[in-house]
């Protein structure tokens, strides 16, 4: 039992990440508009719009009034008729007179719902108004201003917020970003040890640093692993993975740096194997662990901040802090990232136990 | 066999992973396939979970030898 009690901080890392894995699976997306047809419509014509939507609950008798507006910048207008036809599906009548379309500078109109249990959720840039180029001033069509005023904006659900693009891979939150999180815990570790031999010069130092480095190779292949599936099925939808694959490498910074840096560390292995006297092979090793942390920080935190790049956090796009991660996702996400965080110095525990238990019998 | 490997890459993995397809009608909305996800996943991890374990009494039990 005396084992049992000394991996606490074992068992809680496989806790953690049992909760983050089925309720990161389980917990549903929230309300949200996968698509509004048509997507164009003309002025001085009434136009009825179908708007499916995602996990709503507009027939639900708790849900009360279903409220749906046109949004144009900051103004809101009253649809003519709202129709509700399903849980998922609602239809709005909406024109626009022409006398009035130039009032519009942006063409583009946010569709924005709104019901006591899902909450405000909307569609930027759901349709469009194509101009006509002769406007009528006899038109009977009246445009309709409207001043929103709801119970809630926030949903009453337990669900994780539905993002456009991102939709269901939003999960991946908690596995794509720990594992960065993990891999730089890990080369911090290396560096740490290949100092502290250098200071002391004892072996053992230099088996806790390569040990560190094959487990920060392992969570860098997991995180890439990961942000390749993710980015595949967000940023490159419909592309065949050939093509994908190559746009990843040659136009995103931010996942060219992430693979050149899993690949310095893959060569700190081969310059290990370089060198047989194992002080000579310790103190190059810890030289290179210095540099490679250099290099991991500049391909990973500071090069794709300072070029363009669809990475989120990266080229001048907002973090995930900013906008997506709600009260919800943070209930999985913190303990994922200590899930996770616990769950690598296991493995590097392990590793390092092993090696030493090779050591001593050489 | 290579169009089932492809299907399987493309669609039912990343599905299996992250429910992940172009629409928002997913993996999530049928109850059924959200279990069976879910199971696979938790099945995989106890594995690992078993592996480590077990790793982890046959070090404790050659660091006493």
């Amino acid at each position: 039992m005396g084992w049992m009690r000394q991996m606490w901080w074992k068992w809680l890392s496989a806790a953690l990440l049992l909760y983050v894995i089925i309720g990161g699976f389980w917990v549903p997306l929230g309300p949200g508009i996968p698509s509004v047809h048509p997507i164009i419509f003309k002025p001085d014509t009434v136009t009825t719009f179908s708007i499916t939507t995602y996990n709503t609950h507009f027939t639900d008798r708790q849900a009360g009034i279903t409220q749906v507006w046109f949004k144009n910048v900051n103004n809101y207008f009253c649809p003519d008729t709202i129709r509700v036809v399903d849980n998922n599906k609602t239809e709005v009548t909406f024109g626009i007179p022409s006398a009035l379309q130039d009032t519009f500078r942006y063409s583009n109109f946010d569709i924005v719902i709104n019901n006591d249990i899902d909450g405000t959720f909307a569609l930027r840039d759901a349709v469009t108004l194509l101009k006509t180029e002769k406007p009528k001033s006899d038109t009977t069509l009246a445009l309709q201003f409207c001043s929103p005023e709801v119970k809630n904006n926030k949903t009453s659900l337990f669900v994780f917020p539905y993002r456009e693009i991102l939709l269901q891979t939003i999960r991946n939150t908690f596995f794509h970003v720990p594992m960065w999180f993990a891999m730089t815990l890990m080369v911090t570790l290396a560096l740490i040890f290949g100092i502290a031999y250098m200071l002391r010069g004892d072996l053992v130092y230099d088996t806790y640093a390569s040990s560190a480095v094959w487990i920060a190779i392992l969570f860098g292949w997991c995180g890439y692993f990961t942000g390749v599936l993710w980015s595949k099925y967000t940023w490159f939808i419909g592309i065949p993975w050939s093509k994908a694959i190559l746009n990843m490498i040659y136009h995103d910074i931010k996942l060219a740096g992430a693979l050149v840096a899993i690949g310095l560390y893959t060569a700190y292995f081969v310059v290990r194997n370089l060198v047989v006297e194992p002080h000579q092979r310790a103190r190059i090793s810890a030289v290179y662990n210095i540099f490679s942390l250099v290099f991991f920080a500049l391909l990973i935190y500071v090069i794709p901040r300072i070029n363009d790049s669809v990475h989120p956090g990266n080229g001048g796009n907002p973090a995930f802090s900013k906008y997506d991660l709600d009260n919800t996702l943070r209930m999985f996400f913190y303990p994922a990232v200590v899930g996770w965080l616990l769950f690598s110095l296991w493995l590097f525990s392990l590793l390092t136990r092993l090696k030493l238990i090779e050591h001593s019998k050489k | 066999m290579k169009q089932k490997l492809l299907l399987f890459l493309n669609v039912a993995l990343p599905a299996l992973l992250f429910g992940a397809n172009d629409t928002a009608d997913t993996l999530f909305t049928s109850e059924l396939k959200s279990y069976v996800a879910v199971g696979v996943v938790v099945i995989i991890f106890f594995i690992i979970l078993i592996f480590l374990v077990w790793l982890e009494k046959r070090i404790s039990k050659l660091e006493k030898k």
